[in-house]
């Protein structure tokens, strides 16, 4: 069998990608040889998390990205599953693998609940009347107590959570949670691709592209919309059961509203509509808190804030010159690359590679994100010397035409033919 | 008045003008005849700035203005009654024609403006947006202020002419623009453009979508507004018996080219035109 | 009776700073169809630059003062970080502006420090007012005072300035805007202006009630989203009368419902499903305009 070059990108994409989850994250932080896997309790349980958020991202971009719903309401339903899943096995002694079930039909029956009162509204209007979902869960959570446990929250570590048998001797409690977790981001991942490679996913997109023209096909647009707001929250509440399970503690204001914000945030910079954009978008978001270990800022508010500010400037950049996200910008990325050169085909393929090769290197010397970092500075610098031409020529011809160049409604600037050039104008112009 | 030279353009890839080349006498109506997709539409957008051509040439009144904005070209005197009418629907008539005056207040400062902001490098042009940003409201208002009386002077002699052209506009000024019949918003979008007291009327399609009856009135309007007024006009149309009726010089457009260019008289009796125009 | 018109007049007041804040959301709206998630936190930038400037001046020279300023900021971030996202998605764009939200409020705790800060010099006391049965603090009088001005402003400026009529027909049609000679561009810029100067002015009268901090507009902001999108997301008028629906809803249910399973801590959340009631009752607000469905 030939690969085809996107296709081979793809795979290579995946495996790197998968490459990043088990190994990088967790083993990463140079501990002592003692443990039979290096892992790091704190790196653990934030690749950990960052496989939960991959789970609500996978869910919220079915919801969003696939169907045009747009959802500010997440943490309700995430909430929903984990508090379903620490009741479950706090008070009613369930093992962990028992309540992913009820965790994700209670969800999905409040996500079920939500969707049709949501087949009204759309837009904005959606948006608020999910985001009203997302203020009233904690002071719900708070107010019922008697169910709840009130703002004190619920406990659940257990001896649930160690690895059975052999394994146990092998991994830590955290290290088993982590592989856990794993284990649903991987599984949902699956169930993800098989929904939108399925009739309903096609049936999602087709509402989302136009509602009346799903229906003249036959499409049953009310219930369709409602079973994507269903399988949302399903996945929300199997990675809600996921949070609880991992860090053992569940409170209402575990989850407010900037959170359900965030994970729009986290399916636009990664990309919508793309299960790859959930995932990196997920991870990405999570590497923030990195950013605080990397830059030397001590300890204190500093610490506290720069990376946040520094986010929202990335934040700003990312969507400013990647409109499809992450995602996108592979695809284009691939778009390019089918059309140039062997010679440079190769530079372009090479680059990160090596930043790989060169992120892990450094990471095994110094540690932890700076050697993210590096890596990425390195693969940027090699892909991008391909373009470095093409930049400084961009660079005489206008802020205006450098952001749309970026921005890639036309293709890396220079490698563009003289056709574009003159549409430059008109847009710099407004 | 108008030249338009070789002018190429094209929305992305997609090539609307394969290099148009037309004239315009002072006060006469040229039309330009053509089928769907020929480029009639894209040769009035590239004449007001809408769509920048990639190549050629656009004078009016021997300057330049191909690689102005539309905002100043509205100002020099041209003004373009787009295809589909393009009324702001949720304002009433008054205001519509209020906005259609919007651009004489801008003439005389666009006229003499010293810097062009495309001619600037990369940090000029930012400076030059920071420096509006902070400064185009202010300069803006007191301008206003300062030509207040004048301009409303100018404003209600205007309107006065645009409602004798229109008398039902004069009854429908306080309605919603987007109630009126199909031919009333006609009307009222030809107005809008007279309000900017031009020089050079471009027209898109006034016939579309109305009865023969309106479209008929329409025309007729039309060809009064250039006997009376001397106003110049532009004609593009589908409806080619019609125009050439009216015209004094006709274009024939295919695929994006001129294929025919002659006085309207030539033109109708011309085999071709009559077998693919006419219809008879 | 009288606690009822109490309670109702207290919820106009703070009605009237949602209201303020959903104002400035509205203006941003029409013209962009993006809600503006940065609008309280850009308040709450300005009125800890208010904060430091009354150091030096006297209140109502910093008042005027810190309007231009906002608007100043407002145009500038038009400028500079919306223009270049003009073509793409609308969640892009919300995206930005969350952006612009984590840089504000970041940038508002690394500068000032994440303590609440008494907003003093004050000139407008917290000295009650008895209006028959009613009584107001002099601070609750004034924001609806300037809740009233600043609505009756701006109608007039949109309704009898050329300059406001340009900005109406910008919201409605840019392309046809472009046709008549005006400069959609700066339409866009003004909008960005004045949005910020009417938060700015939600902000000084937030911080007396709740101590300047970074994350006072927070929860303002959340409301006056509710607000505007209760009011319909297009009216300005919708956005004030929204607020003040929100403002006396929250404090009557507070008052007025069973202290066991409601009371005031479920407050907002009866606020919100009222408003998500209205909203599928009418989908588009209660002033919005009806949106028609094409293929």
């Amino acid at each position: 069998m030939r690969l085809s070059s996107p296709l081979l990108l793809r795979i290579l994409g995946f495996a790197f990608l998968a490459f990043f989850l088990i190994y990088w994250l967790p083993f990463s932080h140079a501990l002592p040889d003692g443990l039979p896997m290096r892992f790091g309790t704190y790196r653990t349980i934030q690749a950990s998390i960052a496989c939960v958020w991959v789970l609500v991202a996978l869910g919220l971009n079915i919801l969003t990205g696939y169907n045009g719903q747009i959802s500010l309401g997440h943490t309700a339903f995430v909430a929903t599953g984990g508090y379903t899943a620490a009741i479950l096995m706090a008070d009613h002694g369930w093992p962990f693998w028992a309540v992913l079930i009820p965790a994700a039909v209670v969800s999905g029956a409040l996500g079920l609940a939500v969707g049709i009162p949501a087949l009204r509204l759309s837009g904005p209007y959606l948006a608020m009347a999910t985001m009203a979902l997302a203020l009233a869960a904690p002071q719900v959570l708070k107010k019922y107590d008697g169910l709840t446990h009130g703002t004190q929250g619920i406990s659940v570590r257990g001896d649930w959570s160690t690895a059975p048998g052999f394994i146990g001797d092998m991994v830590t409690q955290d290290q088993w949670s982590y592989f856990v977790a794993l284990f649903l981001a991987v599984v949902m991942t699956l169930i993800a691709w098989n929904v939108i490679r399925g009739r309903v996913g096609r049936a999602f997109v087709a509402i989302r592209d136009s509602e009346v023209a799903a229906a003249s096909m036959g499409i049953n647009v009310p219930r369709y919309k409602t079973i994507a707001f269903a399988i949302s929250a399903i996945f929300a509440g199997i990675a809600g059961a996921a949070y609880v399970q991992i860090v053992g503690y569940i409170a209402p204001e575990s989850f407010n509203v900037l959170r359900s914000i965030n994970f729009l945030t986290t399916i636009v910079v990664g990309g919508l509509a793309s299960i790859l954009g959930s995932i990196l978008g997920a991870i990405s978001f999570k590497m923030v808190d990195d950013i605080s270990d990397f830059l030397p800022l001590g300890e204190g508010p500093m610490a506290e804030q720069v990376p946040w500010a520094l986010y929202g400037g990335l934040l700003i950049v990312v969507v400013t010159i990647m409109p499809y996200g992450m995602a996108g910008a592979i695809r284009r990325f691939q778009m390019w690359l089918a059309f140039r050169k062997p010679s440079e085909r190769r530079v372009a393929l090479g680059g990160p590679a090596l930043g790989i090769v060169a992120a892990i290197a450094v990471s095994e010397l110094a540690g932890g994100s700076l050697g993210i970092i590096v890596g990425l500075v390195v693969a940027l610098a090699i892909t991008y010397s391909l373009w470095l031409p093409a930049l400084v020529r961009g660079a005489t011809r206008g802020y205006g035409r450098w952001v749309g160049a970026l921005r890639g409604s036309r293709g890396p600037p220079g490698f563009v033919t003289s056709e574009d050039a003159s549409d430059e104008r008109s847009d710099a112009e407004r | 008045m108008l030249a338009v030279r070789d002018v190429i353009a094209a929305y992305g890839p997609i090539v609307a003008l394969h290099g148009i080349s037309l004239e315009v006498q002072e006060g006469s109506i040229v039309t330009v005849l053509g089928a769907n997709g020929a480029g009639k539409s894209s040769t009035l957008r590239a004449i007001s700035g809408l769509l920048r051509p990639k190549e050629g040439a656009i004078e009016f009144e021997g300057r330049r203005i191909d690689r102005m904005s539309a905002e100043e070209i509205v100002a020099l005197g041209i003004s373009h009654v787009p295809e589909g009418r393009q009324l702001f629907s949720e304002l009433t008539v008054l205001e519509n024609l209020r906005l259609g005056a919007y651009s004489r207040f801008a003439r005389a400062h666009g006229d003499g403006r010293r810097v062009h902001r495309e001619d600037l490098s990369p940090l000029g042009r930012l400076r030059h947006d920071l420096f509006h940003a902070a400064t185009g409201g202010i300069r803006d208002a007191a301008r206003e202020i300062g030509q207040y009386r004048r301009r409303r002077r100018d404003f209600e002699a205007a309107l006065n002419q645009v409602f004798e052209h229109f008398p039902i506009l004069a009854e429908r000024r306080k309605q919603m623009s987007g109630t009126l019949s199909g031919g009333e918003q006609q009307m009222l979008a030809i107005a809008r453009g007279l309000m900017a007291n031009p020089r050079l009327l471009l027209l898109d399609e006034p016939s579309m979508g109305l009865a023969p009856m309106v479209t008929q009135e329409i025309f007729r309007i039309i060809e009064t507004i250039n006997r009376t007024q001397g106003m110049t006009i532009l004609l593009v149309e589908q409806n080619a018996s019609l125009a050439l009726d009216i015209a004094h010089r006709g274009y024939v457009l295919e695929t994006g080219r001129i294929v025919l260019a002659d006085t309207s008289e030539n033109l109708q009796k011309d085999e071709a035109v009559r077998r693919s125009y006419l219809g008879y | 009776m009288d606690e009822l018109l109490q309670q109702v007049a207290a919820g106009l007041a703070t009605g009237s700073i949602y209201g303020l804040l959903a104002l400035a959301l509205v203006l941003i709206y029409r013209s962009t169809t993006v809600i503006n998630f940065a609008q309280g936190e850009m308040a709450m930038f300005t009125t800890f630059v208010a904060w430091t400037m009354l150091h030096w001046g006297t209140y109502w020279l910093v008042f005027i003062l810190i309007l231009l300023m906002a608007g100043g900021l407002g145009a500038l971030i038009e400028r500079v970080v919306i223009r270049p996202v003009e073509g793409a998605p609308t969640l892009n764009v919300i995206i930005v502006t969350l952006g612009l939200f984590a840089i504000f409020s970041n940038v508002a705790t690394i500068v000032w420090g994440g303590q609440p800060q008494a907003f003093s010099h004050y000139p407008i006391n917290d000295e009650t007012v008895k209006l028959g049965a009613v009584v107001l603090s002099v601070h609750d009088l004034a924001i609806m005072l300037f809740a009233a001005l600043i609505m009756i402003g701006l109608y007039v400026f949109f309704q009898y300035t050329p300059l406001g009529l340009a900005m109406r027909a910008t919201a409605q049609n840019a392309t046809a805007s472009r046709l008549m000679g005006i400069r959609v561009g700066r339409m866009l810029t003004l909008g960005w202006a004045l949005s910020a100067s009417v938060g700015a002015v939600a902000g000084m009268f937030v911080a007396p009630i709740v101590l300047l901090q970074p994350p006072m507009m927070l929860a303002v902001l959340l409301y006056a989203f509710a607000a505007a999108v209760l009011g319909g997301l297009d009216s300005p008028f919708g956005a004030v009368v929204g607020g003040l629906i929100i403002g006396v809803t929250e404090s009557l249910v507070g008052t007025y419902t069973p202290k066991e399973w409601l009371g005031p801590e479920m407050a907002l959340t009866v606020t919100v499903f009222i408003i998500i009631l209205v909203l599928v009752i009418r989908p588009t607000g209660i002033f919005g305009k009806r949106v028609l469905r094409r293929v």
